[in-house]
């Protein structure tokens, strides 16, 4: 890339650092109050806005680009799914789950799992899952933060690497700039903008969505064959199934998205979130697959299928441009893998090591704990990227697939059925996992997500009703699930109107009158 | 030893947060919503928290940030904490059996609420910073709801409790 | 339609449409999930 482009990147860090700057020294201690400690200041629109670029990351600018270079319109199915990933979520647990988390007092995702099936395995379990796929997660973000730094620097893959990574775990350990709500609203503007002028421009290049198909078809024709590249998953029924279902409920495994349900400051935040989620990723999340698509005709000599994207931008946009979109485009994924590894850090030190080594941890300790995995973390990644880089795609499918096989029902059924106990969840949750784990690394014929979606939901199913009456379900969440869907003749406006943040008072003030 | 009318009539002095939300004004709201019951407001209850005042700063890459006020309220029932706009406190005699007792100590809930603080400004700083906290004030306080029973025809009937502060409401 | 066979456009155009109507679906069957959140002063 020339000098224009990475001084245009450079440029716009400066801005952004400036923002930051003016934002923490200047900028009114009472904004900072608010979005430090619950941002009730931010509307909506930017809610969403911030939410959905959250999960811009290495996968779509890399991942997806290379699916769809690689095996054509299959990669489609892939984004079937992921565009109803959000709507799904929020309309099968969304409220519900923020309110019993509410209710039960939970501040993370894995805490609340063990509160609804209360047993020290099923935070150790979950924790220790968590911990050890998010990693996977964050070493594709490393990867994909390389390659970028690699591509617009010109420099070799491994110093890159070093210093995409070395930005990142400074970035977490000191960040700040980034730490104001307008920084993130502003650099996805500037993602959005870049990647409909990607869109747009390589659509011009090829001539148009009907004449791109038609350059396919005399390339190879099978591209274009909802079986990919060389027919070669036809009637891969699994394989399918397993990557429709993979971005729509493989989510439901994320801590980091799960958190975010329970972070929901109301109802009426959570349902214009479902639907501007459909809205944003109609486009968002189908782009990269068909940019990927397009290349396939755009640039015929492309060596790395994951840079389909990248390289489209550096030949397509004019280099001020392209500087600008490739900066925003590296802090995303820099601050995608901020926000993982923040999430590591804070099950490492909250649910294993404060839990199970050292109840009477300040939060200083955990802080600190949180600081060295963190750093263990960042080695550990930088070593496997330099040594032994994975292919981002197959990484991210493969920790959805985990992740998505052992927490899918014990979410859904946390919230929706009451028999749901904690052998069942310990079952499903340990099965779901094994299972998706083994199908990948045995290379099972079945897909490895839908395998895995199977056992662990048999497992919840069969254990839970097997064993209703050694492990019931204790009262105090069967009364915390019925608060979460009232039941009784009452009025619907008066549950409507019903104020959710008083549901912890609610059931405080139940514990202390008398019945009468 | 008292008896039972003279114990009902005992009162004490607690700190309260100021409320406007009158008996009438309780009953008008849930009848608003609830057309075919017919409601009575029961009684005034006294919901215990803690109430401290953090001044505290954030260490960022440009070094510390301003001082930064903080008001949290930890629900002294369930431990939990919140923020909460500044509001002041005035002293009230009331009803004692009207105040619900608290099942955690203050102790608890400055530790309650220096997590809280730490645990959001990490996840929205998204820094692995445990902000700089200092307790400027702090205090027992309660906010009085209002609790309303709603009766209908069939004999049906469930409670609802009204924020005497807000005025929203929550059903029991 | 687009120079594609039509499998590929069925599923390309199918999905999307599916999604809009299901989000339409829940949006208007969580009309009962408004509150009114105008007042948010006092307690968080």
């Amino acid at each position: 890339m020339n000098a224009v482009v990475l001084i245009f990147l450079i440029f716009y860090y400066v801005v952004v650092v400036a923002i930051g700057f003016w934002a923490v020294k200047k900028g009114g201690a009472k904004d900072l109050e608010g979005y430090l400690l619950g941002g009730r200041q931010v509307g909506p629109l930017v809610t969403a806005m911030t939410l959905q670029s959250t999960s811009m990351s290495g996968y779509m600018f890399l991942g997806g680009g290379s699916a769809g270079f690689t095996t054509g319109y299959w990669s489609i199915f892939y984004a079937s799914g992921d565009i109803g990933g959000g709507v799904v979520n929020l309309s099968v647990i969304g409220r519900r789950m923020r309110k019993l988390s509410k209710i039960l007092g939970s501040l993370t995702s894995i805490e609340y799992l063990e509160h609804r099936y209360p047993h020290a395995a099923v935070r150790l379990i979950s924790g220790v899952l968590s911990v050890f796929l998010l990693f996977f997660y964050v070493l594709a973000q490393f990867i994909a933060g390389g390659k970028g730094m690699a591509l617009v620097t010109g420099l070799p893959y491994g110093a890159a690497l070093a210093i995409a990574v070395g930005i990142i775990m400074l970035y977490t350990f000191m960040g700040g700039y980034f730490a104001v709500a307008y920084t993130d609203f502003f650099q996805s503007l500037v993602m959005v903008l870049g990647m409909v002028w990607i869109f747009t421009a390589t659509l011009i290049e090829v001539g148009g969505f009907t004449a791109v198909n038609e350059s396919i078809a005399k390339i190879d024709p099978t591209y274009l064959s909802i079986w990919g590249k060389d027919l070669a998953n036809q009637y891969a029924w699994s394989d399918l199934l397993g990557a429709i279902l993979i971005f729509s409920v493989g989510y439901m495994g994320w801590p980091h998205v799960v958190t975010r349900h329970m972070a929901m400051k109301s109802p009426k935040t959570a349902r214009m979130a479902g639907v501007y989620s459909t809205i944003w990723n109609l486009f968002f999340v189908t782009a990269p697959y068909l940019l990927g698509i397009f290349a396939i005709v755009a640039l015929p000599n492309l060596a790395d299928p994951e840079m389909a994207i990248f390289t489209l931008a550096g030949e397509l946009l004019p280099a001020a441009v392209t500087g600008i979109v490739m900066a925003a485009i590296m802090a995303a994924i820099m601050s995608t893998a901020d926000s993982i590894l923040l999430q590591v850090g804070t099950i490492a030190s909250r649910d294993i090591f404060q839990r199970f080594f050292y109840p009477k941890a300040t939060d200083n300790h955990m802080v600190w704990v949180s600081r060295i995995l963190v750093a263990v973390i960042g080695i550990v990644g930088l070593l496997v990227a330099l040594f032994q880089p994975p292919g981002i795609f197959s990484v991210v499918i493969f920790t959805t697939s985990v992740l998505g096989s052992a927490f899918m029902p014990a979410y859904v059924c946390a919230v929706w059925w009451k028999k749901a106990n904690t052998p069942g969840a310990i079952a499903s949750i340990v099965g779901g996992a094994l299972t998706a784990f083994l199908f990948t690394k045995l290379n099972v014929p079945m897909n490895s997500m839908l395998g895995g979606l199977i056992v662990s939901w048999t497992l919840m199913i069969v254990v839970s009703l097997a064993t209703q009456k050694s492990s019931p379900v204790a009262d105090h969440i069967i009364k915390a699930m019925n608060e979460v869907v009232k039941v009784g003749p009452i009025p619907k406006e008066m549950l409507a109107k019903s104020d959710f943040n008083l549901a912890q008072e609610a059931n405080g003030i139940n514990k202390k009158i008398d019945k009468d | 030893m008292l008896n039972n009318t003279e114990l009902e009539s005992v009162k004490t002095i607690v700190n309260v947060i100021p409320f406007s939300i009158e008996k009438n004004d309780a009953q008008n709201i849930v009848s608003n919503y609830s057309k075919q019951y017919s409601v009575q407001v029961q009684k005034l209850i006294y919901y215990p928290y803690y109430w401290i005042l953090f001044e505290f700063t954030v260490k960022t890459l440009f070094g510390k940030s301003r001082k930064t006020k903080a008001s949290c309220l930890v629900d002294l029932i369930n431990n939990h904490a919140a923020t909460t706009d500044k509001f002041e406190l005035y002293e009230a005699e009331v009803l004692k059996n009207s105040v619900l007792e608290h099942d955690y100590s203050p102790e608890e809930a400055v530790k309650t609420a220096r997590t809280y603080l730490t645990h959001s400004s990490i996840h929205n700083t998204k820094v692995l910073f445990a902000p700089d906290s200092k307790i400027k004030k702090e205090s027992l306080v309660y906010k009085p709801f209002w609790i309303v029973k709603c009766t209908n025809r069939d004999r049906h009937s469930f409670k609802v409790i009204v924020d005497a502060v807000t005025g929203k409401f929550q059903l029991l | 339609m687009f120079g594609l066979p039509g499998l590929t456009a069925l599923v390309l155009f199918g999905f999307p449409i599916f999604w809009l109507l299901y989000t339409l679906v829940f949006f208007l069957k969580t009309r009962n999930w408004v509150d009114d959140s105008e007042n948010e002063g006092g307690k968080s």
